[in-house]
């Protein structure tokens, strides 16, 4: 009954992987367009925008991921909103890529001289254009090698699925161990998954960084 | 090793917090289940041969085929809801399942918050260990390393059992357990007697051997405190079912089912107790 690690095996780590890789990208997507609108209101005019910003991204970063992804899990049950996992992992860790997402575009925002804004008003255009035109633009390229940073890192976060239940990679790989009890080989194959799936990112990053360095 | 315990730590905590705020405002009855047309249970897919994942990725094993059994008496569909040691009591008292059929001990401190089952299989707990190691009884514990799945029902057990000092190291799981046995970071193990089943198929079955049983491992199935027609209805399948129960355990723990307690201490199968 007991088996060895073979074709069947791997397919259903892949399989357990295809949730990863779901997972991170729908962490990225969402997070990353609540994060950019954090950003824009940190580094808004408007003191209490500012301000919320501020809590908001306190919050985020303050909590480790595991505990919100808990509260989103079985926290909502309790006030009456049953959520499917996949739902409340995908909302916690949006929420949790959202709050460092913000921090780090919130500084690469900043770091473009003041310079570019002061000559973009007095060229007349206005918040928006000066912001997606101008502002951005730069502000993309300096934050690039933190992105990618952080996505990678959201990659791995993803494990702690895992201890919700959802047969993500890790889970899949755990599974695997405890029917064919060669741990080494099913953590071995668990890790060289989690590498395939980030190498492209940090390679697509720096061929970004040298395209936009060279236009810069 | 020592961020792995501080995180489990907190993971523990975590859960007992959420598993105490959760009200028992989910309620569920046999009918309803019946309406609905379906039932979501809780199964532990990482405890080879109680429940584990075929070649196929389906779910497998004793448990699987007594909620199987479960389910056709109730006439509905089972929906298996893969569970893991430590977030199966918080998803039964949030109610992302209807009823846990895990291959979970019963303890009293577990009986607080959720509502056991009459037992419906156990297990005994063994020490396994290298052939030549002196181990018979307890005291003899303290002169080697033992390795035990930590967070399971054998830890607990275990500390109690050995004597003080003795050196306990915890592993994430079952198999990680017996791989530490089968590859000398411990000489022993305190765990389930199906790890036998395990150390045979990996070949080297003739180097370890069963020194004892430490303790009768009493297994049930757990609804939410308070679902008193899910418990009613489950104490009655338990008993009603014994001869198909003896079955299915004879097929897949390859020995006869141990004659269970129908009372343990400071356990209510009832449900009626305390209210």
């Amino acid at each position: 009954m007991i088996r060895t690690f073979g074709f069947p095996e791997l397919l259903f780590i892949l399989d357990g992987a295809k949730w990863t890789v779901l997972m991170s990208l729908a962490a990225f997507l969402f997070g990353g367009l609540l994060g950019l609108l954090v950003a824009l209101a940190r580094t808004s005019k408007i003191r209490p925008a500012r301000f919320l910003a501020l809590c908001y991204i306190q919050l985020f970063q303050g909590t480790p991921l595991l505990i919100q992804l808990f509260i989103v899990y079985f926290g909502l049950p309790i006030i009456g909103i049953r959520v499917e996992l996949w739902l409340a992992l995908i909302t916690g860790l949006s929420l949790h890529a959202s709050g460092f997402l913000a921090e780090i575009w919130r500084g690469s925002i900043q770091a473009v001289p003041e310079g570019q804004t002061e000559a973009a008003r007095a060229l007349g255009l206005g918040y928006i254009s000066r912001m997606r035109d101008v502002v951005l633009p730069q502000a993309f390229r300096i934050s690039l090698p933190a992105t990618v940073g952080f996505m990678v890192n959201l990659v791995k976060g993803t494990a702690l699925a895992a201890l919700l239940g959802l047969t993500e990679l890790t889970r899949a790989g755990q599974l695997m161990s405890n029917i064919t009890f060669e741990p080494l080989k099913v953590y071995a194959t668990v890790g060289l998954v989690y590498f395939a799936i980030c190498l492209p990112l940090t390679l697509v990053s720096s061929r970004l960084e040298r395209r936009l360095n060279a236009r810069g | 090793m020592c961020i792995t315990t501080g995180f489990k730590k907190i993971v523990a905590g975590a859960l007992m917090a959420t598993t105490f705020m959760a009200s028992a405002a989910l309620a569920i009855t046999p009918d309803e289940l019946r309406e609905k047309g379906k039932a979501v249970i809780g199964v532990q897919m990482d405890q080879f041969p109680w429940g584990f994942i075929d070649e196929a990725g389906k779910n497998e094993g004793f448990d699987i085929d007594v909620a199987k059994l479960i389910a056709a008496d109730l006439g509905v569909e089972p929906e298996f809801f893969r569970i893991t040691g430590q977030n199966r009591i918080p998803s039964l008292t949030t109610g992302q399942v209807d009823f846990l059929v895990p291959s979970m001990t019963v303890t009293a401190e577990r009986a607080q918050v959720i509502q056991f089952v009459l037992p419906y299989s156990s297990n005994n707990i063994t020490v396994w260990a290298r052939t030549d190691a002196e181990i018979t009884k307890n005291e003899d514990l303290g002169g080697y390393v033992i390795g035990v799945n930590r967070g399971s029902a054998f830890e607990p057990i275990l500390s109690d059992a050995a004597p003080q000092g003795t050196e306990i190291r915890g592993y994430e799981d079952d198999a990680t357990t017996v791989q530490a046995l089968l590859s000398g970071q411990v000489d022993a193990i305190v765990g389930s007697k199906t790890y036998g089943i395990v150390i045979q198929n990996t070949g080297r079955g003739d180097g370890y051997e069963a020194k004892y049983k430490v303790a009768d491992n009493i297994q049930a199935m757990a609804v939410r405190k308070g679902d008193q027609e899910m418990l009613d209805y489950l104490n009655d399948f338990v008993t009603r079912h014994d001869a198909e129960l003896d079955e299915l355990y004879l097929k897949w723990i390859g020995q006869d089912r141990a004659d269970l307690p129908t009372e343990l201490p400071g356990v209510d199968f009832t449900g009626k107790a305390g209210n």
